[in-house]
């Protein structure tokens, strides 16, 4: 058989083409068997290029993809997951003592995995206290995964030694091993956790959203607003500003929890209830006994202290309504221009009352009047005039 | 992946601020320079997330300056009103339709003040805990093999304090993805705004809280960086140098706690507080690279790359616009007295005068 110009020709280009994939890199390839095992986990290609362990971790990400908690599938599959993985520990303990802990605990987890008839038992106080081995947290595995395996490279000296190095090959094959255990064991924990840490987002969403609702939804607040009603909530409980919850809102404000040493160990939520403490405001005042024409006046509310409050609707502070002792001051000509009383307030429209010598003035705030404004076209006209 | 969340410190910050820091970090993140580095290429490895709560404070900013508007446009009812309470009622009106300045004292001190003493600060740990929370979700971070680590700043420290310490003693919380692989705080003012606010705002004690490195269960992180300039004056006062006990008195004794000092004398900008100052210390870089890599933080700059590095650091010391009479006078700012609030204050507006 004879070779054409043409065949070889075709095998050199085929050859030249090729000549790319040689030149790449491996990505998984290091000059020490460290860096090998460092890369086996934080470069996907190399983990995945490992049958063996992407099979088993593509089982464990399978099975708890279709979880059915009513089923307990889920729960099976991570007693036998589980199950393997503290054998597999067991089994190459003797080279790191952390493995010999991770055993434990997870020994002991899952006897108490085997009383466990449902995901919903292992909530609350109650759940805390039966199962606390299976309080997921308690199952923490120290860092990357990676690090097991390193520790036993360091424990044989292997470290910095180059992967043909025979009498490392072991040692490497070892770390590896340890390494993969603990890395699905973490890949179960993941998915174990998911549900709590899909509830933290949601929670951690909705938090922010309620303080945001909580500064600009209701009546705003100077900042010495601010300092007061952060010292009230402070000291709450049954002082004052406790039992005025408990009056408007049927609950009282809560001091987050506090570990010995005065740290916060629980999130403040955004409340329900908030004093109103040396609040000015503009408003629109009428005194019946003021000549014709000047019976409308702009005049300062000054909200001396009180309280408002609301409902949370989803992430926003609905049917806000308020109370308040206050003063209101215009420029009366014939009654006194200091006048002291009690402010209401519902959705943002607020009517004052106040004694102003023998008469009486009606202040309503400027968002009321807006609101009259539109419904008539004659005080439309009178009010803008004043405003203006 | 390894993500690094980036949390900024008092001061007006905008999203975007972030950027300089991160380009500081991908300058010294060279195998040449440091050959531990190995072929771990930065951005394969590493991505960094910036987090802003500065528009919190802001917007509330912006709205007591538009309350101040309004009633600063009836100004003719303010004589009327010192006429009640012997003026009090005036002065609290005067108060209220002053808008907030832009001055150094507004956009750096209140932002402090706003954060330890009102419920500002509650907003602002929620947003932040959403940020955090949100880049480790599901489909964007796998806890299986994925680490995270946070790099605070100055008024930041105390945010990622509060905000950690909470994070992961409350469920649900952060122990849902794991613990941050290194905490990196710059310019730690989390111990001085303990110390200085009035006993009514309870501020803990940060060292003993949950934010500690641990190799365990218990702590937020495995590796604490804390580094600290001797010359910036919002760090060396009532400076975070935590006990031998501190956390669970173990995180000293295991090496888990790495404190970094940087000399009088490296100094390569005015601001010495700047996040950005302390990233191009070789000190303060290497050691976090350190332990950002996998592992067991074995590896690390040798001696001689160290040398190599202060020395060029030392070559951008002398190109900085950094006269001696300058940094005298910043190093007079460590004579002053710092034991009260209005000293503190004091020392931290003579710093904004030496900037402006």
């Amino acid at each position: 058989m004879t070779c054409s110009p043409s065949r070889w020709f075709a095998a050199l280009a085929a050859a030249l083409l090729a000549l790319p994939a040689w030149g790449q890199t491996d990505p998984c390839a290091a000059k020490s068997f460290e860096d090998r095992l460092l890369k086996r986990y934080t470069v996907d290609a190399c983990w995945k290029g490992d049958a063996a362990l992407r099979k088993r971790f593509e089982g464990v990400t399978r099975g708890f993809a279709g979880k059915d908690a009513e089923a307990l599938t889920w729960l099976d599959l991570a007693r036998g997951q589980l199950r393997a993985q503290a054998a597999a520990v067991q089994a190459s303990a003797g080279s790191a003592r952390q493995f010999q802990d991770l055993n434990d605990r997870l020994g002991l987890a899952l006897t108490q995995m085997d009383g466990l008839r449902s995901i919903d038992q292992l909530g609350g106080t109650d759940g805390a206290q039966r199962f606390p081995l299976l309080q997921i947290n308690q199952w923490d595995v120290d860092g990357p995964p990676a690090n097991f395996g390193m520790r036993h490279l360091e424990e044989k000296g292997c470290s910095d030694k180059s992967p043909p190095d025979e009498a490392c090959v072991d040692a490497y094959a070892a770390a590896v091993e340890l390494t993969d255990h603990v890395f699905v064991v973490k890949k179960v924990l993941s998915v174990l956790r998911e549900p709590e840490a899909a509830a933290m987002r949601a929670q951690f969403a909705q938090r922010e959203a309620r303080w945001a609702s909580y500064f600009y939804d209701t009546q705003f607040p100077y900042w010495w607003e601010l300092a007061v009603n952060r010292y009230l909530e402070q000291y709450c409980g049954d002082a004052f500003h406790g039992k005025v919850g408990r009056l408007l809102v049927d609950e009282a404000c809560k001091r987050p929890k506090e570990d010995p040493a005065g740290n916060p160990l629980e999130w403040r939520e955004p409340p329900r209830y908030r004093a109103i403490f040396l609040h000015p405001d503009i408003g629109l005042q009428y005194l019946r006994d003021e000549p014709r024409g000047e019976r409308f006046k702009p005049a300062l509310v000054f909200q001396w202290f009180g309280y408002q409050w609301w409902d949370w609707k989803e992430d926003k502070a609905t049917d806000v309504r308020a109370l308040s002792l206050v003063s209101t001051v215009a420029d009366a000509a014939t009654q006194k221009r200091h006048g002291f009383g009690v402010q209401v307030r519902w959705k943002g429209f607020a009517v004052a009352l106040t004694r102003h010598g023998s008469e009486l003035a009606v202040t309503l705030n400027l968002m009321l009047v807006d609101r009259m404004t539109e419904l008539d076209e004659e005080w439309s006209a009178k009010l803008k005039r004043l405003k203006d | 992946m390894h993500v690094i969340f980036l949390v900024h410190g008092m001061g007006s910050s905008t999203p975007g601020w972030s950027k300089r820091a991160q380009d500081i970090l991908r300058k010294h993140y060279k195998p040449e320079k440091y050959a531990f580095l190995g072929d771990f290429a930065f951005d394969a490895h590493f991505a960094f997330e910036e987090i802003n709560y500065n528009n919190i404070f802001d917007r509330y900013l912006v709205e007591a300056g538009k309350q101040a508007d309004k009633l600063g446009r009836w100004s003719k009812l303010v004589d009327p009103a010192n006429q009640v309470l012997n003026g009090l009622l005036g002065r609290v009106v005067a108060a209220a339709s002053t808008p907030p300045s832009k001055g150094f004292l507004v956009t750096h001190i209140a932002d402090v003040a706003f954060f330890m003493a009102t419920d500002l600060g509650e907003h602002v740990k929620s947003a932040v805990a959403s940020q955090i929370a949100a880049r480790l979700a599901k489909g964007k971070f796998d806890p299986a093999k994925d680490s995270w680590s946070v790099i605070a700043h100055s008024l930041g420290t105390r945010v990622m304090t509060e905000t950690l310490q909470v994070g992961f003693s409350a469920a649900p919380g952060f122990l849902s993805v794991g613990k941050a692989r290194v905490l990196l705080m710059a310019a730690n003012v989390s111990r001085l705004l303990q110390e200085i606010v009035p006993p009514v705002f309870n501020a803990g004690d940060v060292y003993r809280n949950l934010v500690y490195p641990s190799n365990g269960p218990l702590g937020v992180c495995r590796h604490f960086i804390n580094a600290t300039h001797r010359l910036d004056p919002f760090a060396f006062i009532k400076e975070f140098d935590p006990p031998a006990t501190f956390g669970d008195g173990n995180a000293l004794a295991d090496g888990l706690y790495h404190p970094v000092k940087l000399a009088t004398s490296d100094i390569t900008d005015k601001d010495v507080h700047a996040l950005e100052h302390y990233l191009e210390h070789p000190a303060v870089h290497s050691t976090l690279f350190r332990y950002l890599l996998p592992g067991t933080g074995r590896k690390q700059a040798t001696r001689q790359e160290m040398e190599q590095a202060m020395a060029e650091y030392h070559q951008a010391t002398l190109a900085a616009q950094v006269t001696n009479a300058w940094r005298a006078r910043l190093q007079a700012l460590k004579d002053e007295q710092f034991q009260k609030l209005e000293e503190v204050l004091g020392i931290w507006e003579k710093y904004g005068d030496l900037l402006a």
